[in-house]
């Protein structure tokens, strides 16, 4: 398998699923297992989403590169948006997922998910691009 | 992701089958508003053909456990697959949901 792979896609939730499906292929060509391949293309999905909904003004489009990388039995995801600065792992709310039903707030989830189901997750603002980057040993 | 709906005495399940995620989980969004402006209160969410389920699906799910909780009803879950089970832990879902490992469990507890 060649490495890295890249992809790019625009800050649009029709987006999704082609960049879903192009991992999808990936984790299978690769022969990743099953649960890691999973949590993979979760993370992705949560960062992804993450980025079209909130990192650009409503109307404005911008583009996502998306970069996946298997060196030295760890699989590796970058992710670079040119949106505002956001960096996940201080700015985002940290939900409290051992509340009360009653109060359980809504939301949070997808960065939680980034650094419970990963080894190293990293976030940098270089100029004017986000880079966040998730890695998992194999 | 299909959904499909189901009514077994008092519950109505909704059995859902493929990805639930960012893109699909409007429409379960939109079937469980329906639900519930129908009057129903007590639904089971089968999750036997579930491959796959991230925050958004998630976001559905509680919105609608503290809406029809808060409305003296029920919300649970049955069939969750060993492959998706770590995202109900990590998310803390198993402690708030009640998850059952079958449909006829459910509808028996």
């Amino acid at each position: 398998m060649s490495n890295p792979h890249h992809i790019s896609i625009k800050n649009d939730l029709g987006d999704l699923p082609k960049v879903m499906q192009w991992f999808e292929n990936l984790g299978e060509s690769s022969e990743l297992d099953m649960k890691l391949s999973m949590n993979l293309a979760l993370c992705l999905e949560e960062a992804l989403s993450n980025v079209i909904f909130y990192a650009y003004p409503k109307g404005e489009v911008g583009t996502i590169e998306v970069t996946f990388t298997i060196e030295s039995e760890v699989a590796r995801m970058a992710i670079e948006d040119k949106g505002i600065a956001f960096n996940p792992l201080t700015d985002a709310k940290i939900p409290d997922t051992e509340a009360a039903l009653e109060d359980r707030e809504i939301g949070g989830l997808g960065i939680h998910f980034i650094k419970e189901l990963m080894d190293k997750v990293s976030y940098q603002r270089t100029e004017e691009t986000n880079q966040l980057e998730f890695s998992k040993r194999i | 992701m299909e959904l499909s709906t189901e009514k077994r005495g008092d519950f109505t399940i909704v059995q859902i089958t493929g990805r639930l995620d960012t893109t699909t989980s409007p429409q379960l969004n939109n079937e469980l508003d329906q639900l519930s402006n129908d009057g129903v209160n007590q639904i089971l969410i089968d999750c036997e053909n579930l491959d796959y389920i991230s925050s958004s699906g998630l976001r559905v799910l509680l919105v609608y456990l503290k809406k029809l909780k808060g409305a003296g009803g029920k919300l649970s879950l049955s069939n969750i697959k060993d492959s998706i089970k770590e995202i109900f832990v990590v998310s803390g879902f198993t402690s708030i949901f009640s998850i059952y490992n079958s449909v006829d469990e459910a509808l028996e507890s």
